[in-house]
């Protein structure tokens, strides 16, 4: 449905992307234009009437519940706006695609503005201030998305940005990018250790494997980064879509953990200490979001535990150990005790609710997913970290270990389960608890010595390798041979409204009764009825 | 109901006459239901019309509702069919005939009721209200008979002794208060709201005129004992600045903590001696505290500040206490955490999964303050026993308080000052491991870590904490910040440095502040506004379903199923598509039958 015109009249019919999809918005009256709707009109006055803006009204936005009443309207009617647009497809070519501008920081305004300085005016820039969108309700998210990761779009859904040809790369580009600078950073701690660790000093590793791969993962966290936050200053919109999705919101730690992890990594010949003030601002950012996420979980509201827990919420937990790790390997006291603290608290809760997999949870995966493998992260991480704080691989840290292995056993043995997925980028995130319990695995031999506790982390060790070259060479095949390591992210681009009306009694009765299952109180039901009602009163 | 003292006779007369017979039947019924008629002399007359009405199929009813003159015992026996018998009442009464209200309104100016001890009271009480007619004057308010231990049995006694015979005592024994079944905990959830479950939906009626200010021990909630738990920390917190060596340099004297300590054990004192007589009064009142499901963690409370004063004790007062005292003071909390404890583990109406709330945290924190006050006095193995049972249960409760369960009926959707009890227990927790072991070490950090998060995390959002209506329950969630300030300034004594030094007077700074605005708060509604104790709505909800047309979705969520239906439909609700399009037919196709 896109047509912008450089006919005469430059009429535009487009999509409305901020204030629902199907919403027709007019820029430029012309006559034939106008004439040509006001043929349809007597099929459904008043509908139309509510969405074409007049030539009268300046501000020609289409308001949500405009959009609706055309949404909900007469079938026909809306067949007929089809037809207008088929029309105008086949008879005008596009200039300049305006689809993606409601994911533009300035709108577009910028690239307008230069354009216009190049001599070229174009249109009018009126209708540029209708992109104040309000935050999605993650309700949103589990309505229209599935699959483990919340990454499919229903069939019946559909989304405010073209699906029919791809889009520009930064808004095909997701946080979890940042998992692929977790997996070879864990990797370049992983061969520093089987360097230095006494129990591996048999194998005669270099630590020049680790000089580069460290490197390496320089390069890779700079390169993501900078693409990232090309995308936070040009497609703000599309980070803040990206912020409320219920799953991606945890990779939001995977930057800083990926941080941690090159300062953990660091080889011996570069930095023999480094100075304490990088711990402190590097923890920094790890909490206001940690004090933000756990808040949410304890708050209520859409976002509660119950509701959004997910594996990769361990993304979140895990933070806290790595922090942890590195401030006690710096020589830091309390610091560290004080993440390890918190991350131990909210762990117990999550792995508990994990668990438990209750019917609540609309994002856990039914299935066994390469995700499951976070749950080794955190107690492996954790391991190594109180062994740091308290000096010696003691009993807690023993405890925290054999957890970590257990779960990884249990996993390893159904890995038969994890195949038959399809390949994502978020996959690499997935590889560090592996390379993590390969490096807990070599402080414990290092505690204790023998011939089995050193097979073990061989064994872990080149599992983790095999499994990070494995995805190093589907990836590269995705990337420059298929080209779809970076798909539509159709996880940004759902509709902020439920698509179909005859799905609207089931909406509603859904929210309302769950929430008077959750809580019973006034405030509850008003809450849920605010979602549906602008519907209601448009019909 | 309560209209002189005219014969029985003359009353059903004028029952019979204006009103034609099937109005006049319920009418009849109405007021057996919310009065149950008690004869006192009997008269030929009154069996008669009962007998004649038989035939119209109400005979049960009212062979039920009214005590017979043969049967001395009947009235008891009757006790638990009367339950179904005012449901169907209340149904018509309140459906029904208007004529027959006025009818009973007009009619019975003369006649004496006793009113009787039933609990069934929506009918009671809208009975009650609708009799206040200018016209009719009460000698004696009797409507909060029902509440009162004896029935008001003791005070007829008295007036018997003074020589005015009122009436005879056969109906006192029929229905005892005491003899009341227990309200189910679904009733609570259903008629009451709020984030304290006080108060009262708008389809709710109750059982306690609500046009009148109670008499103040009905009034007086368990609650009230927050105000010991907040001064009595206090009183420890000044301690511990005093005694410190975190704290040395800022010259604390131990008068404050003394001044605070015999203001706690005043407080106490009173406090408790008002409950006291609130227990032999109206020992009802104190039974549906209990029974509520929110309001049972605050019996906790005396306990726990008895401790408190215990810790907080001056050291010119008593260097050292007996250690018979500590057994003393833990033996009512192992019964109460048997009770409690197992009811959650137990399943049933109270299990964790429905009634877990942050006013639980104060049926954990007991544990570790009885772990704390006895590792000071030296003890080593009881408090350790108790720092277990807390830990599980804290492990337990803080899972499950995070994961905001949805069928946690009593947690508050927003956040609410009773949030802050989050921080009691893992600050009291990290105090208590220090003494057990000896020192401030790594478990103990851990736990004050924990708790440091936490404050944190709700001092952030503080602005999500206003708004609320002030309620004496406030006084109990400061101890956790006293709490907090307390265990920084152990941990400032085992770290010294000025950060934490910092940390520790501004946590004290805040516990003072925030205690002294309750004080003002409470004073300004005490002696100002005159609304500290206002009508304590949360004992006195009816045990019945109040309307007819809210039944399907009652019966959706406890009916006889109660826990199937309400866990099927949410297992439906909550899993997904298809699934979920069936669940929803399910509940419009029970709306529309």
């Amino acid at each position: 449905m896109d047509h912008n015109g450089e006919l005469p009249a430059s009429v535009e019919v487009k999509e409305c992307h901020a204030s629902g999809f199907d919403s027709i918005c007019v820029e430029n009256e012309t006559n034939n234009f106008s004439n040509q709707i006001k043929v349809w009109q007597p099929s459904n006055g008043d509908e139309m009437k509510l969405c074409i803006s007049m030539p009268s009204s300046p501000t020609n936005h289409c308001h949500v519940d405009e959009a609706k009443g055309l949404e909900n309207g007469v079938p026909d009617s809306s067949a007929n706006i089809k037809n207008i647009n088929q029309q105008l497809h086949l008879n005008h070519q596009k200039l300049k695609d305006k689809r993606f501008d409601s994911f533009k920081t300035w709108s577009g305004r910028l690239e307008r503005q230069l354009s216009n300085l190049r001599g070229k005016p174009q249109e009018i820039e009126s209708d540029s201030e209708n992109i104040e969108p309000l935050p999605l309700p993650v309700d949103r998210y589990f309505d229209a998305l599935e699959g483990p990761e919340l990454e499919t779009l229903r069939a019946s859904e559909e989304i405010v940005l073209p699906d029919n040809k791809t889009w520009p790369f930064l808004l095909r580009y997701p946080i979890s990018a940042f998992g692929i600078c977790l997996g070879v950073s864990s990797q370049a701690i992983m061969w520093k250790t089987l360097a230095t660790s006494p129990s591996t000093k048999f194998l005669h590793i270099n630590l020049i494997i680790n000089h580069i791969l460290w490197w390496i993962s320089v390069a890779l966290v700079a390169i993501v980064a900078s693409i990232y936050l090309l995308k936070v200053i040009l497609y703000f919109e599309a980070v803040r879509r990206e912020y409320y999705h219920p799953i991606r919101v945890n990779f939001f730690f995977a930057p800083w953990i990926a941080l941690l992890f090159l300062a953990l990594g660091v080889p011996p010949s570069l930095v023999s200490k480094l100075p304490v003030p990088l711990w402190y601002v590097l923890m920094t950012p790890i909490f206001c979001l940690e004090i933000k996420i756990y808040g949410q979980w304890m708050s209520g509201g859409q976002r509660r535990l119950s509701k959004v827990a997910n594996p990769s919420n361990h993304l979140s937990i895990v933070g806290n150990f790595v922090g942890a790790l590195l401030g006690a390997s710096m020589g830091l006291k309390e610091g560290p005790i004080f993440f390890f603290a918190v991350g131990l608290a909210h762990y117990v809760v999550l792995f508990v609710t994990l668990y438990q997999r209750l019917p609540t949870n609309d994002t856990l995966p039914k299935d066994l997913h390469p995700v499951f493998f976070l749950f080794v992260a955190a107690p492996s991480v954790a391991s190594m970290a109180w062994a740091t704080i308290q000096g010696s691989f003691d009993n807690g840290a023993r405890i925290a270990y054999f957890i970590a292995l257990f779960l990884y056993f249990s996993l390893a043995v159904r890995v038969n389960f994890f195949r038959g997925f399809k390949f994502s980028l978020a996959w690499w995130a997935y590889t560090f608890p592996m390379t993590g319990a390969a490096t807990a695995a070599m402080r414990y031999s290092s505690e204790v010595t023998n011939i089995e506790t050193q097979t073990l982390c061989v064994t872990l060790s080149i599992v983790a390798t095999l499994t990070v070259t494995a995805l190093l060479v589907t990836t590269i095949l995705h990337a420059f041979v298929l080209r779809d390591l970076f798909p539509n992210d159709i996880a940004i681009a759902i509709s902020d409204r439920k698509p179909k009306p005859h799905k609207k009694w089931f909406n509603l009765t859904d929210i309302e009764t769950f929430l008077k299952f959750a809580s019973s109180d006034n405030k509850d039901i008003e809450a849920a009825l605010k979602i549906p009602t602008p519907e209601a009163t448009s019909v | 109901m309560d209209h002189g003292e005219n014969p029985v006779s003359i009353e059903l007369q004028e029952y019979a006459e204006p009103v034609p017979q099937l109005l006049k039947l319920i009418s009849s019924n109405e007021v057996a239901g919310f009065d149950s008629i008690m004869q006192e002399g009997e008269t030929p007359v009154f069996p008669n019309p009962t007998n004649s009405s038989q035939p119209n199929g109400h005979q049960r009813k009212i062979s039920i509702s009214i005590s017979m003159p043969s049967s001395p015992t009947g009235a008891t026996s009757a006790g638990t069919k009367n339950v179904l018998f005012v449901q169907d009442n209340a149904k018509g009464f309140k459906n029904g005939v208007p004529e027959s209200c006025v009818g009973s309104k007009a009619k019975p100016k003369g006649v004496k009721f006793l009113s009787q001890p039933m609990p069934k009271g929506s009918v009671f009480g809208e009975g009650a209200n609708m009799n206040q007619n200018p016209n009719v004057k009460k000698f004696k308010d009797k409507r909060f008979d029902s509440f009162k231990t004896w029935s008001g049995k003791l005070e007829r006694q008295l007036t018997n002794l003074r020589g005015r015979q009122q009436e005879s005592e056969s109906e006192d024994d029929s229905v005892r208060p005491s003899e009341n079944e227990a309200l189910p905990v679904d009733r609570y959830f259903d008629a009451l709201e709020g984030p304290e479950l006080e108060t009262l939906r708008a389809s709710e009626e109750i059982v306690l005129p609500d046009d009148k200010t109670w008499p103040f021990l009905l009034r007086y909630p368990i609650s009230s004992f927050g105000i010991c738990l907040g001064v009595s920390s206090q009183a420890i917190m000044w301690k511990t600045l005093a005694t410190a060596t975190s704290t040395n340099f800022l010259h604390i004297s131990l008068t404050v903590n003394l001044i605070l300590w015999w203001i706690s054990v005043a407080l106490v004192g009173i406090v408790a001696s008002i409950y006291l007589t609130k227990v032999v009064l109206y020992f009802e009142a104190v039974r549906r505290e209990y029974y509520h499901p929110i309001r049972v963690n605050f019996f906790f409370a005396p306990w726990i500040s008895l401790l408190f004063l215990a810790i907080g004790v001056p050291p010119s007062v008593a260097s050292s206490l007996p250690v018979a005292l500590w057994y003393v003071l833990m033996t009512p909390f192992l019964c109460l955490e048997l009770k409690i404890y197992g009811q959650w583990m137990s399943g049933g109406q109270r299990r964790l999964s429905k009634v877990a709330n942050p006013s639980n945290h104060l049926s954990v924190v007991g544990n570790f303050v009885g772990a704390l006050l006895g590792a000071s006095m030296g003890l080593k193995e009881g408090p350790i026993f108790f720092f277990a049972v807390g830990l599980a249960h804290y492990t337990v409760l803080f899972v499950t308080l995070y994961q905001r369960l949805p069928t946690n009926e009593t947690l508050p959707k927003e956040l609410h000052p009773v949030f802050f009890l989050f921080v009691a227990a893992p600050s009291v927790a990290s105090m208590a491991w220090a003494n057990i072991q000896g020192s401030f070490d790594y478990g103990s950090r851990i736990a004050y870590f924990i708790a440091l998060f936490l404050y944190f995390s709700l001092a952030v959002r503080i602005n999500f904490f206003r708004g609320f209506k002030f309620s004496l329950a406030w006084w109990a969630y400061t101890f956790p910040m006293t709490g907090a300030a307390i265990a920084t300034m152990r941990y400032s004594s085992a770290v010294t440095n000025v950060v934490t030094q910092t940390l520790s007077v501004i946590l004290s700074v805040v516990a003072t502040l925030t205690v002294t605005a309750l004080l003002v708060t409470t004073i300004l509604h005490a002696f100002v506004q005159r609304d500290l104790f206002p009508n304590d709505i949360a004992i006195a909800i009816s045990d019945r379903k109040p309307k007819s047309h809210r039944r399907w979705f009652n019966l959706i969520r406890h009916g006889s199923s109660e826990h199937n239906a309400d866990i099927d439909t949410f297992l439906k609700f909550a899993n997904g598509d298809t699934k979920d399009i069936e669940a929803g037919l399910k509940i419009s196709s029970a709306e529309a039958k």
